[in-house]
C-alpha cells in the first residue's frame, strides 16, 4: 500500500505515472486552497473580534480531510474534533454556512448554536465537531455500530488528534471495534503536538500505528502531506470495512503551521521546523503535480484562485449579513427529560 | 486608501496589549503575512503578522506602551498619504461610543 512515511519526500514529480484523473487533481487543488484561504481570513476575523469563542485552524493539515473526502462514499459518516472548519468544505458544504456558524448566526451549519468547534451537517453525514478531546473515538465506533446493526452500508471515518489518541476510551473502543468488526476507520490526525506537548514528550511509543496492532487492528503510517497517499490509505481501509473485515487505524503524519488555537505563542517549536514542513506543503504539492504534468494552464489556475477568493468573500459577507438568533430560539433544540434522575435540586 | 491596524485580540481574555517590539518602522513597506510587532498579552508575548498591506504611515502605540484591544496600533497606506482625517474620524467615533456606553444600563447588574 502506498503509505509512504513523511521522511521520504516525493521526488521527480514529472516522471511520475499519475494514478488520479485531471479532474481529481483540480478538485483537490480548489478544495484545499479554499480551506487554506478561508481559514487565513478566519484567523484575521477572530483577532478583529468579528466572532467569539474558540478558533483552532487546520492550516497545513488540508490533505488529510481532502484525501478522506475523495476516497469515501456518499453514505459514509464523519466525526472529528474541534479543528473542524475544513471538514464541511471537503464534504461539499458551501463554506458560507461554516463561516455563519463561527459568527453564531441563524444561518450557520448548527443554527449558530455550536460555533467553531461544533460543525454538523446531516446531508453530508458530518456528525460534528467535538470539543471534548477523544470523545469522538467511542462515539465514532457507536455510529459504526448503529450502521452495522441496522444493516446500512456506510463506513464511519473517526478523526482525532495525536493527543486524543492517549485517552483511555480509545482502548475500550478499539477492543470492541475489533471484537464486533465495526465498519470504522480511525484516523489519527497526527500533527505532532497536543497543544504544546510533542508526541515524544508523552510516550515511548512514537509510532502510533503500534497502538492498533496490539488489538490486531490493521494499522498503517501515512504521509499526511500527500493527498494521494491519504486517499489510497482511506480507500483500502474503507474496502476492508465494507467487506466486513472491521476497523483500520491510520496514523496520518501531518503538521499545523499555526498555533494550537489563537492564543498560542508557540514556544515549544522552532520556526525552522515550521518552515521545513512548508517545503512539503500539501496544497503546493498538488499544484506542482498539476503544473508539471500540464493538467491545467496558468489561466485555469488563476481562475481557480479567483473563484476561491470570491467564495471566501461571499462566505464572509453572508455570515456578516445573516440574522442573529431570536431570544426564544435559545430554548429550541434543547433536550429535556422531565424525570431526569441524576440532577435534583 | 489608508487603513487602520488595530490592537488585535490575541487571547480569549485579552483586554489590552503591550507592544514588546516593533519589527517595522514608519516608511517601511509591509506585505500581508509579514511580522509587524510583538505584543504582550495577559498570557504571553505573541508575534503579530499583518494581514493588511501598505506603507507604515503611523505608529499609534510606542514600544513598551500599553493600549486597549481595538485601539490604533498603526496606520498603513500609500506613501505620503494624509492620515490626519483618519485619526480625526477615529476620535469622533470614539466620543460617540463613549456617549452610548453611558446610556446603556449596567449589564452586570441584571
Ligand atoms: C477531555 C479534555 N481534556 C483536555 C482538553 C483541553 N484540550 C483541548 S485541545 C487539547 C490538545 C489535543 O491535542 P490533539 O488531540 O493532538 O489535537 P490537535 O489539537 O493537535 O488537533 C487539549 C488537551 C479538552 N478539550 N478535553
Ligand atoms: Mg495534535
Amino acid at each position: 500500500m502506498s503509505t509512504t512515511t513523511i521522511e521520504k519526500p516525493l521526488k521527480n514529480k514529472s516522471k511520475e505515472v499519475l494514478n488520479f484523473s485531471k479532474k481529481q487533481y483540480l478538485k483537490w487543488y480548489k478544495d484545499m486552497l479554499l480551506m487554506r484561504k478561508i481559514e487565513e481570513r478566519i484567523g484575521h476575523l477572530y483577532i478583529q473580534q468579528k466572532f467569539g469563542g474558540f478558533c483552532h485552524l487546520y492550516i497545513g493539515q488540508e490533505a488529510v480531510v481532502a484525501g478522506t473526502a475523495s476516497a469515501c462514499a456518499k453514505e459514509d459518516k464523519h466525526i472529528t474534533a474541534y479543528r473542524d472548519h475544513a471538514h464541511p468544505i471537503a464534504l461539499g458544504v458551501h463554506p458560507k454556512y461554516m463561516v455563519a456558524e463561527l459568527y453564531g448566526k441563524k444561518t450557520g451549519m448548527s443554527k449558530g448554536k455550536g460555533g467553531s468547534m461544533h460543525m454538523f451537517n446531516k446531508e453530508v453525514n458530518l456528525m460534528g465537531g467535538h470539543g471534548i478531546v477523544g470523545a469522538q473515538i467511542p462515539m465514532g465506533a457507536g455510529i459504526a455500530f448503529a450502521d452495522q446493526y441496522k444493516g446500512n452500508k456506510g463506513v464511519t471515518y473517526c478523526s482525532f488528534g495525536d493527543g486524543a489518541a492517549r485517552q483511555g476510551a480509545l482502548h475500550e473502543t478499539f477492543n470492541m471495534a475489533m471484537m464486533w468488526k465495526l465498519p470504522v476507520v480511525f484516523i489519527i490526525e497526527n500533527n505532532n503536538y497536543a497543544m504544546g506537548t510533542s508526541v515524544k514528550r508523552t510516550t515511548n511509543v512514537e509510532d502510533m500505528s503500534e497502538i492498533g496492532k496490539s488489538y490486531h487492528m490493521p494499522s498503517f503510517v501515512v504521509d499526511g502531506m500527500s493527498v494521494e497517499a491519504v486517499h489510497n490509505a482511506i480507500e483500502e481501509a474503507s474496502q476492508r470495512a465494507r467487506d466486513g473485515e472491521g476497523p483500520t487505524l491510520l496514523d496520518i503524519r501531518t503538521y499545523r503551521y499555526k498555533g494550537h488555537s489563537m492564543s498560542d505563542p508557540q514556544k515549544y517549536r522552532t520556526k525552522d521546523e515550521v518552515e521545513d514542513f512548508k517545503d512539503k506543503d500539501p496544497v503546493s504539492q498538488v499544484l506542482d503535480t498539476i503544473m508539471s504534468n500540464k493538467l491545467a494552464s496558468e489561466s485555469d489556475i488563476k481562475k481557480i484562485q479567483q473563484d476561491v477568493k470570491d467564495l471566501v468573500d461571499e462566505s464572509i459577507k453572508f455570515a456578516e449579513e445573516s440574522p442573529e438568533l431570536e431570544p426564544h430560539e435559545l430554548y429550541e433544540d434543547v433536550y429535556m427529560q422531565k424525570d431526569y434522575p441524576f440532577i435534583k435540586d | 486608501m489608508a487603513e487602520i491596524v488595530r490592537m488585535p485580540k490575541l487571547s480569549d481574555t485579552m483586554t489590552e496589549g503591550v507592544v514588546a517590539e516593533w519589527h517595522k518602522k514608519v516608511g517601511d513597506n509591509i506585505e500581508s503575512g509579514e511580522l509587524l510587532a510583538e505584543i504582550e498579552t495577559d498570557k504571553a508575548t505573541m508575534e503579530f503578522e499583518s494581514f493588511q498591506e501598505g506603507v507604515l504611515l503611523h505608529i499609534g502605540v510606542q514600544k513598551g506602551d500599553t493600549a486597549p484591544v481595538d485601539s490604533i496600533l498603526a496606520i498603513l497606506g500609500e506613501k505620503g498619504e494624509d492620515i490626519a482625517k483618519l485619526l480625526e474620524e477615529e476620535k469622533s467615533t470614539n466620543a460617540k461610543v463613549d456617549e452610548k456606553e453611558i446610556e446603556k444600563p449596567d449589564r452586570n447588574k441584571s
